[in-house]
């Protein structure tokens, strides 16, 4: 157990908002998580901020140009970057502030713009290898393309079963009014596999969806806020940042078609959450396109290797399935703000051990798990969050 | 005829200096040989991986492979749009590592297809220089 | 003696039929296009350049050590860049090699050999690399006839104190000026000065025929005349003004399959040529770059065959029509610069 328990979480509509800027985005993600925790902002005494692609709005150190947005100077706040696991990992740096005893009440926000730029893939590109594989013209769905090529390679598995992830998202998002997709019709894995390759075997349908949004939490020491659900277990790890690199690197299996990072990040925050993969009640994984959501249901150990996007196809992850996974519409129905997706994981998992989730509510979840991951698998951030069992009391009162 | 005669900014135009000094890697596949566990890594790398050894020597690796798994590129980033679609492949060099790379001049791609290296042109830089390296075709 | 020691050839794989160029403008009457002999010719794909094809052949080319590199280019995507120095980098050689780009239009690539014969002869150098190399196709304006049979290649020998494939025996060359063909500095497209200058002889046949005079070889004697070839009919057109036998520029017929290879066309031709010519064969190689000049090498084939690969580069072909071609070379004005497709 951390000791530490999210009282508030906040999240925006994600999209394309032209009219609002990325600290109108931030300032609405916090304010809400702050009001959600039911706290006058000026118990915020430290902050982390995620962002994967400043360099879309051209504008640095956002931990001290949030702080001063809010209205909070003189307090701390940092900037974390790690990727799409940049948000999780920044949760992780705001428990141990926490931990540490320098802090009581942190906030953790993610932001993202990917529309204030003409081409998100170009900007994304500082994530794949710089020299040999972004300089070759590869970027995340190439890299990701081989690995869907290679699971279809190596687990004999039909498109059609890769697919069903964004069907299962694409209802969940329908169900959720701040996704991208809020509102939009169901799809069927014909029309996911009819829309148009992006890097083959990817289709459009297939991939997350770039776009804008804020989301944020505010953390705090468990027992001032029993009824709040805790965070019972986080880890991150990290591979070799080249796709090509992790055939024969010895601290990668010699293949891509397994999330390492998530499997390693999962067993610690399990171990620490003293839970197995066989107690979770609803998962948020790491969807930036339909292949890697299952290879993350299987890094996490949920199902099997080779067996998650079949477990997908079945229903095993609809809200009446095995383990429900990305209630919130995921990456694809959601959207795909890369340095807020790793605080969305959170946030919906809080919604859903609130019970809070209206239609996408799972039944009486006592243990949700989150993961974002970074990079081609080069990095990966898992939570293990648990229901709080304390009695209610109010954060402002000392 | 109109043109421009304000200079455009922009704020990653990258120097000359960041693409030459790894030419010898996108040119000759340039990798590292660990002098302690004799693994070969490519990128070159400056600790083995596998060994943590620091005595790495530079070692040109093979010019010829086979493809591991291939994918198809139909949305090519500003830069490599010259081509409609893009066949590319992780192919295993003859002598050890793996590297993602384009292939040219081909019409199929089938894992465990024999290709050998060409030189072409990879993306022209901000700075106007061209930057070459290698890409593969299928071998005779 | 000097020799040829070994080669190595690149052509882009991509073909247009020239049929799909007349009927994208139908400026030249259909007979007159089909009297070139050219049925298709090279497209280079949008990632080939001078330096890339220049490598390609280089690195096929390379058996052994060289302390020379002569480039001879009129397609350098660099305007004052060596492309030499660029490729002897590609190739891994020593930093302490001699590097050169030559220019002589599309005679760059025996001015570049010549170079290299001369380096070795001298006793400057053991070895030498000689490459000749163009991407006219890049520089043929839509619409001209010249876009009918620009294309692109590139050859590349290895020079050496010893017989190779083919010794060489005697040099010989010619130049005036000559307007036929040009382009301007700034200026991306070649342009013709009419068929005064191109029809009539006095650039082509007047140059070669000056300096095939000095080889001091009987006409008849000629086993193989490996010529630049901006088309398929330019060889027999020489072999007649030269008065040497027809059937000599058979094996070095190169321009039917891929147009005009510019400065690398006689070298193209000449390494098919070495890679069958018999023992005791008479080579001449006989270039003709526009403006005007000329080189006549006269060469006796030892029987061993230079091993190119000539025919193996010229069958891999993969056909695309018109549009392809256009979007490969980039013959249109786009945005300076594009947005993305991803969202």
């Amino acid at each position: 157990m951390t000791g530490v328990a999210v009282a508030g979480a906040g999240i925006t509509r994600h999209g394309f908002f032209p009219a609002r800027s990325w600290k109108d985005l931030i300032v609405e993600a916090s304010l809400a998580a702050v009001a959600d925790a039911g706290m006058d902002l000026g118990r915020i005494d430290g902050g982390m901020v995620s962002c994967t692609l400043p360099e879309t709005f051209e504008q640095q150190n956002l931990g001290a140009v949030t702080a001063d947005e809010l209205g909070l100077t003189p307090v701390p706040f940092g900037q974390l970057v790690g990727a799409c696991a940049g948000g999780l990992m920044a949760v992780q740096a705001g428990i141990r502030m926490i931990q540490s005893g320098a802090h009581r009440c942190v906030l953790v926000a993610g932001v993202e713009k990917q529309s204030d730029t003409t081409t998100t893939a170009d900007s994304m590109l500082s994530y794949v290898d710089a020299d040999f594989e972004a300089a070759a013209g590869f970027d995340f769905v190439d890299t990701m393309a081989l690995m869907h090529a290679r699971y279809l390679q190596v687990h004999g598995t039909s498109e059609e079963a890769v697919a069903a992830f964004a069907v299962a998202d694409r209802w969940y998002a329908r169900h959720n009014p701040v996704a991208v997709d809020t509102g939009r019709p169901d799809i069927t894995t014909a029309d996911v596999l009819d829309s148009g390759w992006v890097s083959k075997p990817i289709t459009r349908a297939a991939c997350g969806r770039a776009c804008d949004g804020s989301s944020a939490v505010v953390l705090v020491a468990a027992d001032e806020v029993p009824d709040a659900p805790v965070i019972a277990g986080i880890a991150q790890a990290t591979g070799p940042n080249g796709l090509a690199a992790k055939f024969g690197h010895p601290g990668y299996d010699g293949d891509i078609v397994r999330a390492l990072p998530t499997a390693i990040a999962a067993d610690s925050a399990y171990r620490q959450a003293g839970i197995g993969a066989g107690d979770v009640d609803v998962a948020q994984v790491h969807d930036c396109f339909t292949i890697m959501g299952s290879l993350h249901l299987e890094g996490l150990g949920i199902f099997p290797a080779g067996k998650a996007a079949l477990a997908v196809q079945a229903g095993e992850t609809a809200l009446d399935g095995r383990c429900p996974a990305n209630t919130d519409g995921g990456r694809i129905g959601l959207g795909h703000p890369t340095g807020t997706t790793g605080i969305n994981v959170v946030v919906e998992s809080v919604r859903q051990l609130r019970r809070e989730a209206g239609v996408r509510q799972v039944r009486d979840p006592e243990v949700a798990v989150c993961q974002a991951m970074g990079g081609n698998n080069s990095t990966s951030a898992v939570a293990v969050l648990r229901r709080a069992t304390g009695r209610s009391r109010h954060v402002g009162a000392e | 005829m109109w043109a421009p005669s304000e200079p455009i900014p922009r704020i990653n135009t990258a120097s000359g200096a960041r693409g030459w000094r790894n030419r010898h890697g996108r040119y000759r596949l340039v990798g590292t040989v660990c002098g302690a566990c004799e693994a070969v890594h490519f990128p070159a790398r400056r600790i083995c991986p596998s060994c943590r050894s620091a005595d790495l020597a530079e070692k040109p690796l093979s010019r010829t492979g086979k493809v591991v798994c291939a994918a198809e590129d139909h949305s090519p980033l500003v830069g490599h749009g010259g081509r409609p679609v893009r066949p590319f492949a992780i192919i295993e060099l003859d002598n050890g590592p793996s590297v993602l790379a384009e292939l040219v001049d081909v019409r199929t791609v089938t894992p465990g297809q024999r290709v050998e290296l060409v030189i072409r042109k990879w993306r022209r830089e901000s700075n106007g220089l061209y930057e070459y390296g290698y890409k593969f075709r299928e071998l005779p | 003696m000097t020799g040829l020691i070994s080669a190595g050839v690149a052509v882009p794989a991509t073909r247009i039929a020239l049929a799909d160029i007349l009927r994208a403008w139908r400026n030249v009457p259909e007979q007159v296009v089909r009297r070139l002999g050219v049925g298709g010719r090279a497209v280079p794909g949008p990632d080939v350049d001078t330096i890339t094809l220049a490598a390609e052949a280089a690195q096929r080319a390379l058996t052994s050590r060289v302390d020379a590199v002569f480039l001879g280019t009129q397609t350098n995507p660099y305007a004052t860049r060596s492309a030499a120095a660029i490729v002897a980098d590609m190739l891994g050689l020593s930093p302490h090699v001699f590097v050169t780009d030559l220019q002589c239009a599309d005679k760059s690539g025996t001015a570049a050999l010549l170079s290299a014969i001369a380096w070795v002869s001298s006793g400057l150098g053991e070895r030498a690399l000689a490459i000749g190399a163009d991407t006219l196709a890049l520089h043929a304006a839509p619409g001209d006839p010249f876009e009918y049979t620009a294309g692109a290649g590139a050859a590349a020998f290895v020079v050496g104190a010893e017989d190779g494939a083919a010794t060489v025996v005697r040099a010989a060359s010619a130049a005036t000026d000559t307007p036929d063909r040009y382009r301007l500095d700034g200026e991306r497209h070649i342009r013709g000065t009419g068929s005064a200058m191109t029809a009539t002889g006095v650039g082509l046949e007047q140059h070669v025929k000056l300096a095939f005079g000095r080889l001091g070889v009987a006409a008849e004697e000629v086993g193989h005349l490996a010529v630049s070839q901006p088309d398929a009919a330019t060889p027999a057109r020489i072999a007649k003004v030269l008065g040497v036998p027809g059937e000599s520029t058979g094996a070095g017929l190169v321009a039917d399959r891929i147009g005009d290879a510019g400065s690398a066309s006689a070298l193209l031709s000449l390494a098919r040529v070495l890679d069958r010519a018999g023992s005791g064969d008479t080579v001449v190689l006989l270039s003709y770059g526009a403006g005007a000049s000329s080189d006549a090498v006269l060469m006796r084939a030892t029987g061993n065959a230079i091993g190119s690969g000539t025919d193996r580069e010229l069958d891999r072909a993969i056909s695309v029509d018109y549009p392809t071609a256009v979007r490969y070379e980039r013959r249109y004005a786009g945005h300076e610069r594009l947005t993305g497709t991803y969202e």
